[in-house]
């Protein structure tokens, strides 16, 4: 699999794996592509899953295509010139081999039915992976396709017949990812050129999908945290600061001095003394604490953060302008913390 | 795919595999080429393959340009060096093999294996320019199924055995020939835009233009085909009287016949529109002998051919415009020699034809000159020549060496000769008696195919008579070797020979065992069809079959007849493929599809778990005037349905196709 499995337990992207594909190339549509986009639009609305049939297969000699056709009439002349039938004969025979790889390329592509299955997220820098499922109806299967968002890096793959009826394939199709938030894909372009590479038959597919895109983490110190400036609601967990609260299960990071050690002696399991200070202690990843830098650096800060407590096993909570999310410490807080940060708006901010 | 061959595809690379097809396909075409170079060519070929191998093995890095630029140096001054300069076919090709050889030590990317390819394709057409015959054309459809398979390799990246692969290609291939006939027949054909040179050949082939005493013997050994000839009218000569003149020679120097060098200056106007009986219609195929004489029976009033232009010679032989290079058509309308009216010889022409070289052959001089003293007449001259012949003479494939005297030696020594002695001895004979005679050089008799109706005339029907002027004539043909065995001009030349002689000529196909001939028969008829259908097919051909086909040659009337030519294969698709589809619903289920859509024109539309019952039932009560209907409706289906009769089922069927009538 070329994709290196994601989850987002990855803090620092290292430069070597951003690059480690065709890098995104910064591109707009020309006009005659937005036209044609448009276009597209218009005759097939975003959907899911979708067949691929004449109606939205196009077919057209490619340069290779053309070569060969000037190719097979300079045989034609030499046939002409030397009155030699079999030479005339070749060169029509070169011609209907265009003609005929037209219909070969054509049922290559034919049938598939591509599905969306979802999109893994990544953060910024990254290569966002859109997972597609094939599925055929060719016994034959299909070879050497090549697919690619419009501005993506492009992928190759055949697609194998199976023994049973039905076929399906799973491919992952990346597109580097250069904005927090929700990346819309755009166009998704399957071609292919087999059998002879004289004619390429494309299809421009409107599919309805979006990934999430977090903010790339970025290492700053951490603030010294106010215990005062908090909101009203983490001011009365400031008392008591040693005050035994109860067990909970142990994790590794927990401190070794709250090991109830008693309880391991009688061999009852490891568990980690909480204490109310601990509580009150929780670890806040507040948009105020850093405001000295710019608002996206922010987000990346945070994104940092949220990363480093979570490896380390820190309860962590997440305060920003108009969302709260409490402490805790497991993936699906993870996900929802890099989430509510990719999703974040910033006019909110009041910035 | 795995992950190194899919970097491949991205960066559009040559990989092993395709790299091993490339040769294969790349040996494939040019061995039927390489066969005609100069031989220094295949070392170039194994060494560029060898290279590149140990390139691919990582032992050998790819040439640097200034390599790359002696090679190609080196390839031409080889070429010019062999060739001595001379701008033909063969250094063509030479240069293309060179190009399409070298061209392997720069095989990277896929754009360099397209290449390869498409020089493939260029080199399959060179071998046409050899070779076009049947066999030809079958080894160049091979050599397209491995280069469309080494092509498809390039784009293929799944793991698949080769015989899958050529499998493959051969599909390809098969798809698009049927396109590429239909282009074939009604492609308009053009004549050649500019002139280019001819490839030279394996050499002349039959007779030269002069006649030695012996060559004949060394023709008739060879088993090639000289012509084929299919008769159009009713009107068929027997096999014995088929003398099918080729050349006249009438200049002796005292051993050998020569033409004269004027021969084919001077044109004869036949008059054309005779009405006669004895009129022969007959189209010949003459295979190429790089000659510019064509054959025909005497006398020929009228020649056609579509591509190279002949005209009738005073001589009455057919002259082509240009050397015969490649297989030539032309169609002759011959008259009976009998009934045809000779002008009458100048002066200067009798003179010609009765000079003969001083102190040559004195013996016969003397023999002529004292039969001449005896006051005979031409026609007794003649006579009495056959007549010794008859006597004294024997018929040999292998006559004794003749020296300076050779007509001498043989009339008075030897006296055993082939053809060609028969018939010069005789023509020296007659002019020395002073009557005007010439030798004609051709073939006599053919053998009939009657799997395609026509005659095929061989080397080993090479022929030599006499031609003698007599003044009340006309030229009269003499054949003064029938005089000696009359067997032989009967049966053909199997039967006047001995058995020794016999496996010397044709080397022995006379007398072959019966399935050899008929196989032989088989292949040559293959052969003519091939080359009457395939290698003639031209603009006048292409004219009547199409006015066969469609009634006329203009666009529309072929494309009509192309639509109704698809019209029909649609048709036959929908009921081979389609219909079979269509009849796996039950007449039951048709039937209730009908009916549905008939309800549906009432505004009711059945419910998926609602009885036909039911539903008619619903249908009467929401339309009263179709209540009578739906009660029997509702009844019949009832019964059909608990009574599991065929005859209730059908009733059913009839009953909901009716409805509501």
């Amino acid at each position: 699999m070329r994709l290196s499995s994601f989850l987002p337990k990855l803090a620092v992207t290292s430069p070597q794996e951003s690059v480690r594909r065709a890098s995104y190339i910064e591109r707009k549509p020309n006009r005659w592509q937005a036209r044609f986009f448009r276009w597209v639009d218009k005759r097939v609305p975003a959907a899911r899953s979708v067949l691929l049939t004449r109606k939205n297969l196009y077919t057209f000699p490619t340069l290779t295509g053309f070569g060969f056709l000037s190719l097979s009439l300079v045989l034609w002349l030499l046939g002409t010139n030397y009155q030699n039938n079999l030479i005339l004969a070749l060169s029509y025979l070169l011609m209907s081999l265009v003609v005929v790889s037209i219909l070969h390329t054509y049922a290559n592509l034919a049938g598939l039915r591509i599905k969306v299955l979802g999109a893994k997220p990544a953060f910024v820098g990254e290569t966002v992976y859109f997972v597609l499922e094939i599925e055929g109806a060719r016994a034959k299967g299909s070879d050497n396709l090549t697919i690619r968002w419009w501005n993506g890096e492009e992928a190759c793959f055949d697609f194998e017949a199976g023994s049973d009826g039905k076929q399906t394939a799973q491919i992952e199709v990346g597109l580097q990812a250069v904005k927090r938030g929700y990346l819309n894909p755009g166009k998704l372009l399957l071609e292919s050129t087999f059998p002879l590479g004289l004619i390429r038959c494309w299809t421009w597919l409107n599919l309805d999908t979006r990934a999430v895109v977090f903010p790339k983490p970025l290492k700053v110190q951490f603030p010294v945290q106010a215990e005062g400036e908090g909101d009203g609601d983490s001011g009365e967990q400031v008392a008591g600061g040693d005050d035994f609260a109860g067990l909970k299960e142990y994790r590794a990071g927990d401190p070794v001095k709250h090991i109830a050690w008693k309880h391991y002696a009688r061999e009852q399991g490891l568990y980690s003394k909480e204490y109310a200070s601990a509580r009150n202690s929780d670890t806040w990843l507040e948009w105020k604490s850093f405001l000295h830098l710019e608002p996206e650096d922010r987000l990346s800060a945070l994104c940092y953060w949220a990363l480093e407590f979570d490896r380390l096993g820190i309860a962590y909570g997440l305060r920003l302008p108009g969302k709260q999310l409490p402490p805790a410490l497991d993936d699906g807080h993870r996900l929802s913390v890099l989430s509510a940060l990719a999703r974040f708006d910033i006019s909110l901010s009041g910035q | 795919m795995d992950a190194s061959t899919e970097a491949f595809q991205r960066q559009k690379l040559v990989r092993h595999e395709n790299l091993l097809w490339l040769i294969v396909a790349q040996g494939v075409v040019i061995i039927p080429l390489l066969i005609r170079l100069p031989i220094w060519l295949w070392l170039v070929w194994l060494g560029a393959m060898v290279w590149r191998l140990r390139i691919h093995a990582g032992k050998l890095s790819y040439p640097s340009s200034t390599i790359k630029f002696v090679l190609g140096g080196a390839c031409v001054a080889g070429l010019m060096a062999s060739y001595s300069g001379a701008v033909g076919v063969e250094p063509m090709v030479g240069f293309l093999v060179c190009a399409f050889v070298l061209k392997l030590l720069e095989l990277r990317s896929r754009k360099d294996g397209l290449l390869l390819l498409f020089i493939g394709f260029v080199a399959v057409a060179a071998q046409f320019l050899f070779a076009q015959s049947f066999l030809a054309a079958l080894y160049a459809c091979v050599s397209c199924v491995v280069l469309i398979t080494a092509w498809q390799t390039i784009y293929l990246t799944r793991q698949f055995s080769y015989r899958y692969k050529i499998k493959t290609g051969a599909v390809l291939l098969l798809h698009a020939m049927p396109l590429m006939v239909v282009m074939f027949v009604i492609m308009p054909r053009i004549g050649p835009l500019w002139r280019v040179p001819m490839p030279q050949g394996g050499g002349n082939t039959g007779f030269s233009d002069s006649l030695s005493p012996g060559d004949l013997g060394n023709l008739v050994r060879s088993a090639g085909t000289a012509f084929r000839v299919t008769f159009k009218g009713a009107q068929i000569p027997a096999p014995r009287d088929m003398y099918w003149r080729g050349l006249v020679l009438d200049t002796f120097d005292g051993r050998s016949w020569n033409l004269d060098p004027q021969w084919d200056m001077v044109w004869s106007q036949r008059s054309t529109d005779v009405k006669l009986d004895g009129l022969l219609d007959y189209d010949i195929i003459v295979e190429p002998h790089q000659y510019q004489w064509l054959f025909s029976l005497a006398e020929p009033i009228k020649v056609s051919t579509e591509r190279a232009r002949a005209r009738i010679t005073q001589q009455g032989l057919i002259a082509a415009q240009a050397p015969v290079m490649s297989r030539l058509q032309y169609s002759v309308v011959s008259m009976p020699a009998a009934d045809f009216v000779w002008p009458e010889l100048t002066p200067k022409q009798r003179a010609k034809l009765m000079r003969l070289p001083k102190d040559f052959n004195p013996q016969t001089t003397i023999l002529a000159q004292r039969w001449t003293l005896e006051g005979l007449t031409p026609e007794a001259l003649i006579e009495k020549a056959l007549a010794w012949y008859n006597q004294s003479f024997y018929y040999t494939l292998q006559p004794p060496l003749l020296g300076e005297h050779s007509v001498d030696e043989f009339l008075f020594n030897s006296k055993r000769g082939f053809c060609e002695h028969f018939a010069s001895s005789f023509a020296v004979l007659m002019r020395a008696a002073g009557v005007p005679s010439r030798v004609v050089v051709g073939y006599q008799g053919g053998t009939y195919n009657a799997l395609e109706d026509y005659w095929m005339v061989g080397q080993a029907d090479a022929h030599a008579w006499t031609e003698v002027w007599l003044d009340d004539k006309g030229w009269h043909r003499i054949v003064p070797t029938s005089a000696v065995a009359p067997q032989r001009i009967e049966k053909g030349i199997g039967n006047a020979l001995s058995d020794a002689e016999k496996e010397m000529v044709a080397s022995g196909q006379f007398d072959a065992p019966k399935w050899m001939t008929n196989l032989r028969h088989r292949f040559d008829a293959a052969g003519y069809v091939w080359n009457r259908w395939v290698l003639s097919y031209d603009s006048e051909k292409q004219n009547r079959l199409l006015t066969r086909l469609f009634g006329g040659v203009e666009p529309w009337r072929v494309g009509v007849g192309f639509i109704i030519v698809i019209v029909f294969l649609l048709g036959g698709y929908t009921l081979v493929v389609v219909r079979p589809k269509w009849q796996r619903h039950t007449p039951l289920q048709r039937a209730l599809k009908a009916f549905d859509l008939t309800a549906q024109q009432y505004g009711l539309t059945r419910t998926p778990d609602e009885t036909i019952a039911a539903f008619s039932l619903r249908i009467a009560e929401q339309k009263p005037e179709l209540d009578g209907v739906c009660k029997q409706l509702a009844k019949v289906s009832q019964r059909a349905l608990y009574a599991d009769d065929k005859r209730c089922q059908i009733e059913l069927i009839k009953a909901l196709r009716r409805f509501p009538g």
